[in-house]
């Protein structure tokens, strides 16, 4: 049967769950080496990948994106940061900055599939819209 | 100004009285494009078939629908220009599942796959729209076949008739008067209280063009719409073209009316589904169809119904058109369709390039509604007409091997001969119930027997002609009384009668 990386990467999670730091080389070395005898090194890419979200996943903590037009204060990412967390459930939320003038003001949000377009610039077209009802 | 200031007070109120609510919102990006096919990641909560939009690098919208539903990505086939989305382009849901404008406008036009009208007549007032996709009607609302479909056709409304709520395929070989005859349908549903639907799937727009010219010049727009999803237009659109078809004859369904609904063809349908299946990955089975083609034509079909006075008395007849291979009838997509619907018209090849045309196989041909789908007269004089060419066939075939027949065999050879003459009929010829009624009826009562065959086309024109002149009351008591009594059958006879005489 085919190992998915999907499955490695849950595999590998699982194994160093109740390592100490110590011991966790001695599981990454086995691990590697049963890629290498199953034939899927290609796929350790891959796996990397599929560990972050699983990581992610398992603990709580969601990723999510905040586009602005300028710089936000921190109190401000704060009551954004709650806002996500309410929102998705996560525990803990890790938040990144990105500044876009064209969107002239107001908040979009990004985590997972998910978009929240509070922007000014959505608005105002939307309102456009609406009028040439 | 007090326009002007009323115009400024009104767009005040507008603007203040606006909300613009910031919505949670979920969103996919394309991970993989082509061949009208995109898959999506996120989307975690697409419905099935429901619409997507594609918002391309240049900002352009292109619309799609959910396919297929996986575990970490959505299928979805794109509807359009597939050319401009890029791999990384966001994916909106619309919460919409996929729906055609329906309503009285559609009437007279011709419109694509997704119901946007695609002649040169403005935008469509349509007040509804319709899920192309609508389970069938269930049992309890259902009700038989019993009122004709008058095709026009004489072999066909003799022979097979037609019923308002069956499904009849068509099926032959390539250029043999498949569409004749769906055409010839349609053009004599004038004034029979009939919508009609023409769904050209895979068609040469060339082809459409012509149709669509030809039911003008014949009236027959006044009630009917064209769908159409040409050659050229991506196998998405040809998949979902008969089902929209079917969703516009919904909504006259639905308000108690009866619709005839073409669809040409399946057969070319089933190909653009098998293309879109395999580019989704979906396993091929026989002929390389996936499993699900069988389903494919049968959830389609199946809405054809007969529905009963408590929901509306509408119907929705269906004229399916198949095209086969050098006349192979048992390939996989005509086996499947003629199990599905109620009866089948064969044409053959052999007989087109004889000159019997419309070349309908009697033997091969059935209706499986049969006779009760038609009126009382047509009963008397076409009861056994089916069984007697397809035994005429058989009959001359034996009966080139030698000359002494007795007399039985050689009236039986001499009727035949004259019966197939008047099976023979013109493309937009249409005949009127009544008047095939009496021609049939001059055939078995022998009035013919006297007419050289080569003569027979001559007398039954001129009998037509000769009727609608003298005996324009016999024809429409026929067509109010629908049956045979003895004062018409009378009135009938002494009609054919006259007509010889002025011809002696």
């Amino acid at each position: 049967m085919k190992i998915s990386a999907k499955q490695y990467a849950r595999g590998l999670y699982e194994a160093v769950q109740e390592k100490k730091d110590g011991e966790v080389k001695g599981v990454l070395k086995k691990f590697i080496e049963v890629l290498v005898k199953n034939n899927d090194f290609k796929k350790a890419k891959d796996v990397i990948r599929n560990l972050d979200k699983i990581f992610r996943e398992e603990e709580g903590i969601l990723e999510a994106e905040i586009v602005v037009a300028s710089p936000l204060k921190k109190e401000m990412v704060k009551i954004v940061k709650d806002y996500v967390t309410d929102m998705s459930g996560a525990k803990k939320v890790e938040v990144a900055e990105r500044v876009d003038k064209s969107i002239l003001g107001g908040v979009i949000i990004k985590y997972e599939d998910k978009i929240v377009d509070g922007s000014l610039k959505s608005k105002l077209s939307r309102l456009k819209m609406n009028l040439a009802k | 100004m007090a326009t002007k200031d009323f115009i400024i007070e009104q767009l005040k109120n507008e603007i203040a009285g606006f909300k613009a609510e910031a919505k949670k919102q979920s969103v996919g990006v394309v991970v993989e494009v082509g061949d009208g096919i995109a898959r999506v990641s996120g989307l975690s909560d697409a419905l099935a078939s429901e619409m997507l939009e594609f918002v391309t690098a240049s900002g352009k919208k292109v619309s799609g629908v959910v396919f297929n539903l996986e575990e970490d990505n959505v299928g979805a086939v794109i509807l359009g220009d597939y050319t401009e989305i890029k791999e990384g382009d966001q994916v909106n849901r619309t919460e919409k599942i996929l729906s055609v404008p329906v309503g009285e406008g559609v009437i007279g036009r011709v419109v694509d796959a997704l119901g946007q009208p695609i002649d040169d007549k403005g935008p469509i007032d349509a007040k509804d729209n319709y899920p192309v996709e609508k389970i069938a009607p269930g049992v309890i609302t259902r009700e038989g076949v019993r009122q004709p479909v008058q095709t026009g056709i004489k072999a066909i409304d003799a022979m097979v008739p037609i019923g308002r709520g069956q499904r009849e395929l068509i099926i032959g070989d390539r250029q043999i008067g498949k569409t004749a005859i769906a055409i010839d349908t349609i053009i004599s549903q004038k004034g029979q209280n009939m919508k009609c639907v023409y769904v050209a799937v895979g068609q040469k727009e060339s082809k459409v063009a012509n149709i669509v010219a030809k039911l003008e010049e014949a009236g027959a727009m006044e009630y009917t719409t064209v769908v159409l999803a040409g050659a050229s237009d991506p196998a998405s659109l040809l998949y979902i073209a008969p089902y929209s078809g079917t969703a516009i004859a919904e909504y006259f369904l639905d308000k108690g009316e009866d619709v005839l609904v073409v669809y040409d063809d399946l057969s070319k349908h089933a190909v653009a589904y098998r293309e879109i299946s395999l580019l989704l990955r979906r396993p091929p089975g026989r002929e390389a169809y996936p499993g699900d083609v069988f389903y494919l034509h049968s959830r389609l079909l199946e809405r054809a119904c007969k529905l009963n006075k408590d929901f509306g008395g509408g119907s929705i007849t269906a004229l399916p058109i198949i095209e086969t291979q050098a006349g192979d009838l048992s390939a996989y997509i005509p086996t499947n369709v003629i199990s599905i619907t109620d009866g089948q018209i064969f044409l053959e090849g052999d007989l087109f390039y004889q000159g019997q045309r419309p070349a309908i196989n009697a033997g091969l041909s059935v209706s499986r509604v049969g006779s009760s789908a038609q009126i009382k007269a047509m009963k008397k004089v076409a009861g056994q007409m089916r069984l007697d060419a397809a035994q005429y066939r058989e009959l001359a075939a034996f009966a080139q091997f030698g000359s002494d027949l007795d007399e039985e065999t050689k009236a039986k050879l001499e009727l035949g001969k004259r019966l197939m003459e008047i099976l023979k009929q013109d493309q937009y010829a249409t005949v009127p119930v009544a008047q095939q009624v009496l021609i049939f009826y001059a055939l078995i009562k022998g009035y013919i027997n006297d007419v050289a065959v080569e003569k027979v086309r001559e007398f039954e024109a001129g009998l037509h002609k000769y009727a609608i002149n003298n005996g324009e009351a016999v024809l429409k008591a026929i067509d109010e009384v629908k049956e045979l009594n003895e004062q018409i059958e009378k009135d009938v006879r002494k009609l054919i009668e006259d007509y010889k005489e002025t011809l002696s």
